[in-house]
């Protein structure tokens, strides 16, 4: 709005008591075409001027500061052919930081020649020390606490078992937690194999220092970095264990 | 007392299957259909016109195998490699799981084929870890499932991946159930009582005779059939299959059929038309009866009935296969619903022709 005024002020014809006082101050209407004058004020009041120079000044930006780099334009084509895909994503709702992380998603996978379960043994000697200190057993500590804590930990590292499950071919199931996503876990079993189990519908149980906890994977389906802060419902009402 | 909230309002949808067919044709499915029926809890002779049983038939009925009732049986014991190998593959076996009840706890059964059927609950297949089929007749409410185990398979050995896997599945359930067993060997140079030593040591053994029951009938209404006409004759000449078999029902019941018409308890009365027979006998035997001996049995009231002069118009075999057990006919579902009922009775006609009767409750596949 101000800009606006600006604007109006500067391009209103002169004020009354100016044009009134016209000739006292020596203003006269110009008697040439506006360029020309234009032309002949640099020349007056620049020195050195150069005709040449003239195209340079109508240049009408002149970056000062440096401007952030331009994508390479591979990159960009890139983008339009996605724009739609993500587009797509968009309606679904997707969290911001699965749709970036999907460029980097090459990151976590775990290539093949690492997935060996020897290789994450010393992950998982790591875990049971770290469950040590978290929980801290004695005979007498309190279960409560205990099962709070729990559901806090982090699992990766932990060695896992499906006890109960919808689809009966991930029962039995053993390994070393690799990854652990909002819905599923990554496992790799004593064979050397990646297995991805999903958290819904299945019951897991881990054992450290001589305790078994169970975990209901339908109740369990969050990322690991939410579920440290997330409120777990005790007791729980209206919640089945029942897959 | 334990009562049924819910009623169920739906008639029962029972299913009787009656064929006519010959002894003598090629295409004859008496055999089979014996053979098929795995489990018999009953077997029982209805011949009318005659006071005492044939001792030919009398002495069939005596032949009839013992069975055993092995108790707590752990499922591992079932794939164990020499239980496998001396046993499943050497004869046919008859396992049922006993006291066991099909619609409230798991039920197991060993087939002659070789094969291990499990009927269990959602809870224990969950755990179970193997792969089985839900149930036919509760598809919405998954709540029972059917895992089948073939123990003959030659890959079905220790070491192999589906075996660890089975064994692991047992294990890990613990599952365990009292059995019932008949077994009967390949050839004639290994005793029947073979398999009870196999089992005596670990586990508590009882070895059962089946039990014999016989009533007579004196002055009886028979309705009158015809061998080769299922319907109802044009003009009453006989009665049609239905009522003849509702009739052998009345009276293996016990049900008189000439009270007065305004009896209180029943007003049954036999159907038209009828003769008059002095004498009729009933006899059953009941326990855990192979069909081999029903085969047997059923070999002597036919070549009885070829040799007899006697004024018998037919013979009625039945077979009443157990409420509970997982399958009815080869490896076709059972369920239990409201009677379980799953028997076949064979009408044999002098002239070796015969009907064959076959009924099941509602929870199961039509024969």
């Amino acid at each position: 709005m101000e800009e606006n005024q600006e604007q109006d002020l500067l391009y209103q014809p002169l004020p009354q008591y100016v044009s009134e006082e016209k000739e006292k101050l020596g203003l006269q209407e110009l008697s040439c075409p506006k360029d020309k004058f234009v032309e002949s004020f640099l020349d007056r009041h620049i020195q050195n001027f150069k005709p040449n120079e003239k195209k340079e000044l109508k240049k009408s930006y002149l970056l000062l500061d440096l401007p952030y780099r331009q994508k390479p334009t591979v990159g960009k084509k890139k983008n339009t052919s996605h724009s739609r895909k993500r587009r797509e994503k968009k309606v679904y709702d997707i969290p911001p930081e699965t749709q970036k992380s999907e460029g980097r998603k090459k990151v976590y996978d775990i290539p093949p020649e690492h997935q060996k379960y020897s290789l994450y043994v010393p992950l998982h000697n790591l875990w049971l020390q770290y469950i040590k200190d978290l929980l801290q057993v004695t005979p007498t500590s309190n279960l409560n606490l205990m099962q709070k804590k729990m559901l806090k930990a982090d699992l990766h590292g932990a060695l896992i078992t499906v006890c109960k499950s919808r689809c009966p071919s991930y029962v039995g199931l053993t390994g070393i937690i690799l990854q652990e996503g909002q819905k599923v876990f990554k496992v790799i079993t004593k064979e050397d194999k990646l297995k991805t189990v999903p958290k819904a519908n299945s019951v897991f149980s881990v054992e450290f220092e001589g305790l078994r906890a169970k975990i209901y994977g339908n109740h369990f389906c969050t990322r690991t970095a939410q579920r440290a802060s997330k409120k777990f419902k005790l007791p729980m009402v209206k919640q089945t264990i029942d897959l | 007392m334990s009562l049924t909230l819910k009623i169920d309002v739906r008639p029962p949808r029972s299913k009787l299957v009656i064929e006519k067919s010959s002894f003598d044709d090629d295409k004859s499915r008496h055999r089979k259909n014996v053979e098929e029926h795995h489990f018999n809890h009953m077997v029982e002779l209805f011949i009318p016109g005659c006071a005492e049983l044939p001792p030919s038939v009398q002495a069939e009925f005596d032949r009839c195998d013992d069975y055993y009732l092995i108790k707590n049986v752990p499922l591992t014991e079932l794939i164990n490699k020499d239980f496998i190998e001396n046993f499943v593959k050497k004869g046919s076996l008859y396992m049922l799981s006993h006291n066991t009840h099909i619609d409230k706890h798991n039920a197991y059964a060993v087939l002659p084929t070789g094969q291990l059927i499990l009927s269990v609950h959602k809870d224990t297949y969950e755990e179970l870890g193997l792969v089985g089929q839900p149930s036919q007749f509760n598809r919405k409410v998954k709540r029972k499932f059917v895992v089948e185990v073939d123990l003959t398979q030659d890959i079905f050995v220790p070491g192999k991946k589906n075996y660890e896997r089975v064994k692991q599945g047992f294990q890990r359930t613990k599952l365990k159930a009292d059995f019932l067993l008949s077994w009967k060997p390949e050839g004639t140079r290994q005793l029947a009582g073979s398999i009870l030593s196999h089992f005596q040591g670990s586990y508590e053994c009882e070895r059962h005779s089946q039990a014999q029951q016989t009533s007579r009938h004196t002055d009886l209404l028979l309705p009158v059939v015809h061998s080769t006409e299922l319907e109802e004759g044009e003009d009453g000449q006989w009665c049609s299959a239905r009522e003849w078999y509702e009739w052998l029902g009345a009276v293996s019941c016990g049900i008189s059929c000439n009270e007065a018409p305004e009896h209180y308890i029943s007003r049954y009365s036999c159907p038209d038309p009828n003769e008059l027979t002095a004498a009729a006998v009933r006899h059953s035997t009941t326990g855990f009866i192979a069909p081999g001996n029903v085969c047997t049995l059923q070999e002597a009231v036919r070549s009885y009935m070829r040799d007899n002069k006697s004024t018998c118009p037919w013979a009625a075999l039945t077979a009443h296969g157990f409420v509970d057990s997982p399958v009815s006919w080869a490896r076709r579902e059972h369920g239990f619903h409201h009677g379980g009922e799953n028997l076949y009775t064979f009408l044999i006609f002098r002239d070796s022709n015969y009907w064959l009767f076959q009924a099941v409750g509602t929870n199961d596949i039509c024969p």
